[in-house]
C-alpha cells in the first residue's frame, strides 16, 4: 500500500535539541509520492518540529532531509516548493481571498492576469463561494478560511503539502465534513501530504499511514487499521482510541499463545503470540468486549459488575468495575444491547468476554 | 440619578477655562489692532523660520522612522528578557524631562564632554567636532526626544502581527526581504503612520531643544513666538506665527484622520485591519497591468539580492547602538553630579558629591522642588476628577458613534496643539484674570495637558470592565454609590494610579506654561533648571537632573509594576 516507487521525501536521523530538551531524536521517515501521512501525538511530541524541519523553519542538529532526490536540509524555506497550511491558516489579513491565493504566484514573478486566473481556478476547486473571493479573511467563516488556506498552498503546484492541524479551529460537524473533502481533493490531485494532528479520529479518517510520535521519537508507524488494532505499545493503545488495560503476568506458555493471569486470581486468559517479557498489560478495546450473564467457557472472560450505563444513541456505554477497583469500559451496539436490556442494569453482576485475537499483551512502559 | 451627560461638565469646564479660552483669545490677536497677520508675510526671517521648521520636522521624522524600524525589528526578534531591557531603554528616557535630557546632551557633546574627549584620544588634539549649537545638535537632541514616540506605536502594532504570517510568505516563495515588505511592513503601517504623525506634529512646535542645542541658523517657529513675547512683546506677531503653527498641525491631523481614527495617534488596537480600512475591494489599479508586472519583477530581483545581507545581525547591532544613544545622556549626568570640581568638566578630576548638599540645602532649589510637587499633585487631582466621569460617559452612555469620536478628538487636542502656543495663551488669559503666579491656576493648565493620557487609560480600562460585576453588586443589595465605591473604583485602581502618574509626570516636566506664568516665588523645578542651563553649565544642574530623573524613574517603575499587576488581575477572568 505504501509502495509507490521511490520515496519523494526521505528523512534520515533527524535530531533537534533546545538546550536540554530533545525535540527530535534521530527519526527516519520515507514518504511515497501521493501518500497521505499523518503525524499523530500529544503536544510536545515533536510532530510540529518535524513538520517545521521539513518546511525549513527548524534547522536540525543532525540528520538529513531529501526531497525528490535532492538534499534540502539547509535550503531556505522559499526554495523548497512545499505548500503549507498553517495552524490558524496564517492568511494575510490585508489581502483578499483571491490576493492571498495569488501571493505565491506573485512571488514567482507571474503577471497579474495570469495569476488571478490561476488563483480563481484553484479557489473553485476548493469550492469557495464566488461571492467571497474578494473578501478579506476577517470577513470569511472558519470553513471558508480553511478553503482559502488550502487553495493558497496548492496554487503553485508544490512538490508536497504540509498541514499543521488545519481543522483544529473548526467545530466538530464542519471538521468531519471537511475531512472527507480534503481526502477527496488529495486523491484527485494525487498530492503527497504530511498532516500533523493530535486528533486520532482525523488521522484514522485521512491517512494512508499514521506515525504515532512521543517524546521526539516514532512510537509506531503503520496503516490506520494496523495501528488501531495492533498497537505496538500501551501508549499507542491509550492514545489512539479508548482501551481497557489490566496488569498481568504470564502463567503458562504454549505454542503460539501465552496464558496470563491477574495477581491473586486463578483465571487464565489466552493471548495469541509469543512475548519476550513475563509481565505486561492486557489490552482490549471497549467495542471488542461482550457482556454475558453467566460465565463464558469458550472465550477468555472476567467477572465484573456494571457500575453505570449510558445511552449514546447508536450504542450503550457500560462502566464496569473489575476486581481491586480496576475499571473497564464496554461499548455495545444498540442492536445487540436491546435483547440484553435486563442484564445491562446498574449493579448487575456479569462477565465480560472477548475473542482471544482481540486482546493484546503489551510491555509495561519504562521496561 | 444625574443626567447621563453631566459627566462631561468637569471636563468641559476645565478644558474651556485652561485650553479653549486662552487659545482662542490669543490667536484672535493675529487679526487685532494693525495688521499682524499680513505683516508676518513681509518678514523674510519669519518665512525662513517656517520653512526651516517644516524641514527640520521632516528630517527628524525621517531619521526617527528609520531608527524606529530597526529598533522595533530587534525588539520583535529579541527574547522576552532582552525585549524588556530594550523597552526600558526607550521608556525611561521617554519619561525623563526634556530639559534634563537636552542639558545632558550639552555635557555629552560639548567640547569638554566624553564624546569629544574620546575623539581627541583617537584623532589627536584637533579631533574636536562641534556637535552642538548647530543643526547636528538640534537633530541629535530632537530625535532623542521624539524617537520613543515613533518606536512605541510601531511596536504596539507590530507586536500584534501574527507570528506565522512571515513564515507563511516564505513557504510561498517570498525571500526574507520580499516577505518583510509584503507582510510585516504592510501590517505595521498603521503604527508607523501614528509614529510619523506624532513625531512630525511634536517637532513642529519644538522649543527647548533647538533653543539649547541649535545655532543661529536653526531658529524654529516656536523660538520666534517666544522672542516676540519676551523681547518685543508683540502679541499680534506671536499670535500670527502661532496660527501658522496650529494650521500646520491641523493639516497633519487632518491627513492622518483621512486614513485612521484620531485616537490611533495614541492608542494602537488592531494590526492590519485598520491599515486596510479605506482600501477598496478587488484592489485599486493605478498602473497598467504590464507596467505593474514589470515593476513587480524588478522589485523581486532587487529583494533577491538584498536577502543575502545578514539582516538579523545588522538589526541587532543597530538596536544596541540606538539603546546606547537613548541611555548615554542619562548615564553621563550621574558622574557629573558627583564631581568634586567647582566647574563642569568630563571626566571630573575627583568625586566627593559636594554639589548635592549645596543644591539640596539651597532654599531656592528646595522651593522649586516643593512648588513642582505641589503643582503636580493638584494637577493629578483635577485631571482625575475630570477624567473619571468623562470615561464613564464615553464608554457607558448611549452616544452616537460620531459624537463619541468627536468627544475623544476634543479630549486629545491639548496633547496635539503645540504647548508653546498654549503657553502664551495661558499667560495672556491669566494676566486678564489676575491668575499669574498662582500655583493652583498653573495646576489647572497642567491638568488639561495630563488629562488626555489619564482619560485614555481609564477609557480603555473601562471598556474591558465587565459590567456584570456591577449588576452583581446591585443584585446583592448595594446601591449605585456603594457599587461605585466598593466594586467599580477598587477594580479600576491600577489604571487610576497609572493615569495619575502620567498626569503627574506631565506636570512635573512641563516647562513652557510654567515659565510663562510663574515668578521667583512660584518657580517650578523645570523652569529653574531651564534658567540655570541658559546661564551657566554648572554641576548644580546635574544634581537637579539626577533628582528629576529619580522622580521619573520611581514613576516609571510604579507604572511597570502596575501594568503587571493589572495584567495579573485581569488575566484569569478572560
Amino acid at each position: 500500500m505504501t509502495d509507490k516507487g521511490d520515496p519523494i521525501l526521505r528523512i534520515r536521523g533527524l535530531s533537534k535539541h533546545y538546550g536540554a530538551f530533545t525535540a527530535l531524536s534521530g527519526i527516519d521517515l520515507d514518504v511515497s509520492r501521493g501518500e497521505f501521512v499523518a503525524l499523530l501525538g500529544p503536544s510536545g511530541c515533536g510532530k510540529s518540529t518535524t513538520l517545521m524541519a521539513v518546511a525549513g523553519f527548524v534547522e536540525p542538529d543532525e540528520g538529513s532531509i531529501t526531497l525528490a532526490g535532492r538534499d534540502i536540509t539547509r535550503l531556505v524555506p522559499e526554495k523548497r516548493r512545499m505548500g503549507i497550511v498553517f495552524q490558524d491558516y496564517a492568511l494575510f489579513p490585508h489581502l483578499s481571498a483571491l490576493d492571498n491565493v495569488a501571493f505565491p504566484l506573485r512571488m514567482r514573478g507571474m503577471g497579474r492576469q495570469e495569476r488571478e486566473a490561476k488563483a480563481l481556478a484553484v479557489l473553485e476547486q476548493v469550492q469557495l463561494p464566488q461571492k467571497s473571493i474578494h473578501s478579506r479573511p476577517s470577513e470569511l467563516s472558519g470553513g471558508q478560511r480553511q478553503r482559502v488556506a488550502v487553495a493558497r498552498a496548492l496554487v503553485f503546484d508544490p512538490v508536497m503539502l504540509l498541514m499543521d492541524e488545519p481543522l483544529a479551529a473548526l467545530d466538530r460537524r464542519l471538521r468531519q465534513h471537511l475531512q472527507f473533502e480534503l481526502r477527496h481533493l488529495q486523491e484527485r490531485l494525487e498530492t503527497t501530504v504530511i498532516y500533523v494532528t493530535h486528533d486520532q479520529e482525523e488521522a484514522l479518517v485521512l491517512a494512508d499511514r499514521i506515525v504515532v510520535m512521543r517524546d521526539g521519537r516514532f512510537e509506531q508507524v503503520g496503516a490506520p487499521r494496523e495501528v488501531y488494532e495492533k498497537p505496538a505499545s500501551a501508549f499507542v493503545a491509550a492514545f489512539l482510541g479508548e482501551s481497557n488495560s489490566l496488569r498481568v503476568k504470564i502463567a503458562k506458555r504454549s505454542s503460539g499463545s501465552v496464558f496470563v493471569q491477574y495477581e491473586g486470581h486463578d483465571t487464565l486468559i489466552e493471548v495469541p503470540g509469543d512475548f519476550p517479557y513475563a509481565e505486561g498489560l492486557l489490552v482490549v478495546r471497549p467495542e471488542r468486549l461482550r457482556i454475558e450473564a453467566g460465565r463464558s467457557e469458550s472465550a477468555p472472560s472476567l467477572p465484573a459488575q456494571i457500575r453505570d450505563v449510558a445511552f449514546l444513541g447508536d450504542r450503550l456505554r457500560a462502566e464496569l468495575s473489575l476486581f481491586d477497583g480496576v475499571s473497564w469500559t464496554a461499548s455495545i451496539p444498540i442492536s445487540q444491547a436491546a435483547p440484553q436490556a435486563d442484564q445491562l442494569q446498574r449493579g448487575a453482576r456479569v462477565s465480560v468476554s472477548w475473542s482471544p485475537h482481540d486482546a493484546r499483551f503489551l510491555a509495561v512502559e519504562g521496561n | 440619578m444625574l443626567k447621563p451627560l453631566s459627566g462631561l461638565v468637569p471636563f468641559g469646564a476645565l478644558q474651556a477655562f485652561a485650553f479653549w479660552v486662552p487659545l482662542l483669545l490669543f490667536l484672535s490677536f493675529a487679526f487685532a489692532g494693525g495688521t499682524p497677520w499680513a505683516d508676518l508675510w513681509t518678514s523674510p526671517a519669519k518665512i525662513a523660520s517656517i520653512r526651516q521648521t517644516l524641514w527640520i520636522a521632516a528630517q527628524v521624522t525621517l531619521v526617527s522612522g528609520v531608527l524606529a524600524y530597526v529598533y522595533v525589528g530587534a525588539l520583535l526578534a529579541a527574547s522576552p528578557r532582552w525585549r524588556a531591557v530594550l523597552l526600558l531603554c526607550v521608556i525611561v528616557p521617554f519619561l525623563t524631562s526634556i530639559v534634563v535630557r537636552t542639558y545632558a546632551w550639552i555635557i555629552v557633546l560639548g567640547p569638554s564632554g566624553p564624546v569629544n574627549a574620546a575623539l581627541r584620544a583617537v584623532l589627536g588634539p584637533d579631533g574636536t567636532i562641534e556637535f552642538i549649537y548647530n543643526r547636528s545638535g538640534v537633530l541629535i537632541g530632537m530625535v532623542h526626544v521624539l524617537l520613543p514616540m515613533f518606536v512605541l506605536p510601531l511596536y504596539a502594532v507590530a507586536s500584534q502581527i501574527p507570528r506565522n504570517l512571515n513564515p507563511a510568505a516564505r513557504t510561498m516563495g517570498a525571500n526574507k526581504v520580499a516577505a518583510w515588505f509584503a507582510v510585516d511592513m504592510r501590517l505595521g503601517l498603521s503604527g508607523a503612520a501614528a509614529g510619523a504623525a506624532l513625531v512630525f506634529i511634536q517637532a513642529l512646535g519644538f522649543f527647548v531643544t533647538p533653543a539649547m542645542l541649535g545655532g543661529v541658523g536653526d531658529t524654529m517657529i516656536a523660538q520666534f513666538i517666544e522672542r516676540d513675547m519676551q523681547t518685543s512683546v508683540d502679541l499680534g506677531a506671536a499670535a500670527s506665527l502661532s496660527l501658522v503653527l496650529v494650521a500646520a498641525v491641523a493639516f497633519c491631523v487632518a491627513v492622518f484622520r483621512m486614513f485612521y481614527p484620531l485616537e490611533g495617534l495614541f492608542i494602537q488596537t488592531e494590526a492590519g485591519t485598520a491599515a486596510g480600512r479605506r482600501a477598496g475591494k478587488g484592489g485599486v489599479r493605478l498602473l497598467p497591468v504590464g507596467l505593474a508586472d514589470a515593476l513587480d519583477r524588478s522589485w523581486l530581483a532587487i529583494t533577491e539580492k538584498l536577502a543575502y545581507l545578514p539582516w538579523m545581525w545588522l538589526t541587532r547591532a543597530g538596536a544596541i547602538l540606538i539603546a546606547i544613544y537613548f541611555l548615554l545622556p542619562l548615564v553621563v549626568v550621574l558622574p557629573v553630579s558627583l564631581t568634586g570640581d567647582e566647574f563642569l568638566q568630563f571626566p571630573p578630576s575627583s568625586y566627593d558629591g559636594r554639589w548635592y548638599p549645596r543644591v539640596l540645602l539651597d532654599p531656592d532649589w528646595r522651593l522649586a522642588i516643593a512648588n513642582s510637587m505641589l503643582v503636580g499633585v493638584m494637577a493629578v487631582v483635577v485631571a482625575l476628577l475630570a477624567a473619571l466621569p468623562l470615561a464613564f460617559v464615553v464608554v457607558r452612555a448611549a452616544l452616537p458613534q460620531g459624537l463619541r469620536g468627536l468627544l475623544i478628538g476634543v479630549l486629545l487636542l491639548p496633547a496635539i496643539v503645540p504647548t508653546i502656543v498654549l503657553s502664551v495663551g495661558v499667560y495672556v488669559w491669566f494676566l486678564n484674570t489676575k491668575l499669574v503666579a498662582s500655583l493652583p491656576a498653573l495646576a489647572l493648565a497642567h491638568a488639561v495637558l495630563g488629562l488626555p493620557f489619564a482619560a485614555l487609560i481609564l477609557i480603555s480600562a473601562l471598556k474591558d470592565f465587565d459590567p456584570r460585576l456591577e449588576n452583581a453588586a446591585r443584585s446583592l443589595g448595594a446601591g449605585p454609590v456603594r457599587t461605585l465605591l466598593l466594586v467599580t473604583l477598587p477594580l479600576l485602581i491600577a489604571p487610576l494610579v497609572s493615569g495619575a502618574l502620567l498626569a503627574f509626570l506631565t506636570s512635573f516636566d512641563e516647562l513652557l506654561i510654567a515659565r510663562a506664568v510663574t515668578n521667583f516665588e512660584t518657580v517650578t523645578l523645570s523652569v529653574k533648571l531651564w534658567t540655570g542651563a541658559n546661564q551657566e553649565i554648572s554641576p548644580a544642574l546635574a544634581v537637579i537632573s539626577v533628582v528629576s530623573m529619580a522622580v521619573t524613574l520611581v514613576g516609571a517603575i510604579l507604572l511597570a509594576v502596575l501594568s503587571w499587576l493589572n495584567m495579573r488581575q485581569m488575566g484569569p477572568s478572560r
